[in-house]
């Protein structure tokens, strides 16, 4: 890999981490579990790896923005998650925040 | 499922205590969920293979168990299971090379220590190791560099063998006392330093009784080092290993029940009021009691290791 590849590169995934916790704050509006969220979003044209995602999932419910729930669902129990009333609010604010930068962005582009 | 708990036994040695059962219910719940998507996909019923692919993505056991730690500023949280790990092996591979050379020193050059001298040299040794682990992994963390073993682990290298996961404290602290005994068995370290003046060797020595265990006790000190140090290494017990622990434990009790029936273990001049002479046989008697005590819980530790590992067998099947 050449050095500016290398770069590019780098660039490329801090803008991604940054981005992805909106995605994943946006689809779980609705309520997903771990391997239909991932599906979701790679449907939408987000691939995300498993070791990035998982953790992420539970960092933000740590920080309180996701609420969980293991049920039962095809003879196997899994943790459901679905925004928290702050993750809403939090999710409201960072997609206001997004659409400003974009617009900038926008026009310096 | 068997290789996905034998994964999921591998990354909970390297998480947290407390949060342990929760982050491997949660890893469980991810892996299950992403192998049942990949038989979705292939329209058939979960195979091995779904399994084998999707914990080669997880990665090696302390990457996935890293995901889960606190951010750190020096070496990066993906990195650091495979630094503390890395840390843990060298500094045993220094442990055990400083007796080494210490016994090979005191046979061929005559090389003496007081206890102090011992720590001393300990501590900086073990500190320059300290310092080097440290400067490599930073080095790996912002060269961008990575680790051929930890990159390229496959669910393959998955041990399936082993009993329990060791409990590292304890097998430190016999590791080091074993250290500290050879040392001092084979005249490397020499304690009589801090007798009051005029009490030396000469005058407070060992029975003649202990001279007839100057090689078992040799042989049997040097293979249960050999042994812990190579358990802290693997971090788990295998079956052999425990049988060895066991056997060489049980030795070592029967070494110390011949010693403590064998009358009085210390030599004493008449220098010595006869209050200090009985107190002294009675200090190392006691001495040899709570060797005793430690041993005989280490012997129950293994059984209780084997009971542990024999019931998570039935859970599985």
């Amino acid at each position: 890999m050449t050095d500016d590849s290398e770069i590019g590169e780098k660039l490329r995934s801090e803008i991604r981490r940054g981005a992805l916790v909106l995605a994943v704050l946006a689809q779980l509006r609705e309520e997903h579990y771990g391997y239909s969220l991932r599906k979701s979003l790679a449907a939408k044209g987000l691939q995300v790896e498993e070791g990035t995602l998982y953790p992420l999932i539970r960092r933000l419910e740590k920080q309180g923005l996701l609420v969980s729930e293991w049920r039962e669902e095809d003879k196997r129990r899994k943790r459901f998650y679905t925004l928290s009333e702050l993750g809403l609010k939090v999710y409201l604010g960072l997609y206001n925040d997004w659409r400003e930068l974009d617009a900038s962005i926008q026009q310096l582009v | 499922m068997q290789l996905v708990e034998s994964y999921l036994y591998e990354v909970g040695r390297f998480l947290p205590k407390e949060e342990r059962d929760e982050l491997l219910a949660d890893l469980r719940d991810d892996i299950l969920g992403e192998v049942e998507g990949l038989a979705e996909a292939a329209g058939r019923p979960p195979e091995l293979t779904d399994e084998q692919v999707v914990i080669a993505r997880f990665g090696h056991p302390l990457k996935a168990a890293g995901r889960y730690q606190t951010p750190r500023a020096l070496i990066g949280t993906e990195l650091y299971p495979a630094f503390t790990h890395t840390l843990k092996v060298v500094f045993s591979v220094a442990f055990f090379g400083l007796v080494l050379v210490w016994l090979i020193g005191a046979e061929a050059a005559d090389w003496r220590l007081g206890p102090f001298q011992l720590l001393g040299l300990a501590i900086e040794v073990l500190l320059w190791v300290f310092a080097s682990v440290v400067l490599v992994f930073v080095a790996i963390e912002y060269s961008g560099e990575r680790l051929r073993w930890y990159e390229n682990w496959q669910p393959s290298e998955l041990s399936s063998t082993s009993l329990g996961v060791i409990n590292r404290q304890d097998v430190i602290t016999n590791l080091i006392s074993e250290g500290f005994f050879l040392l001092w068995w084979n005249n490397v370290v020499v304690l009589m330093q801090f007798l009051p003046e005029g009490a030396s060797a000469q005058v407070i020595a060992l029975a003649p009784i202990w001279e007839t265990f100057f090689w078992p006790l040799n042989i049997l000190f040097g293979a249960l080092f050999l042994l812990h140090f190579y358990v802290l290494v693997r971090g788990v017990w295998l079956r052999p290993v425990l049988i060895a622990e066991v056997v060489g434990n049980t030795a070592l009790l029967a070494i110390a029940a011949v010693l403590l029936t064998s009358g009085d273990l210390l030599v004493l001049n008449d220098g010595f009021p006869n209050g200090f002479t009985s107190n002294a046989q009675l200090v190392v008697k006691v001495a040899l009691l709570v060797v005793c005590a430690a041993t005989i819980w280490d012997i129950w530790l293994a059984f209780k290791t084997f009971r542990g590992a024999a019931s998570r067998l039935r859970a599985r099947t």
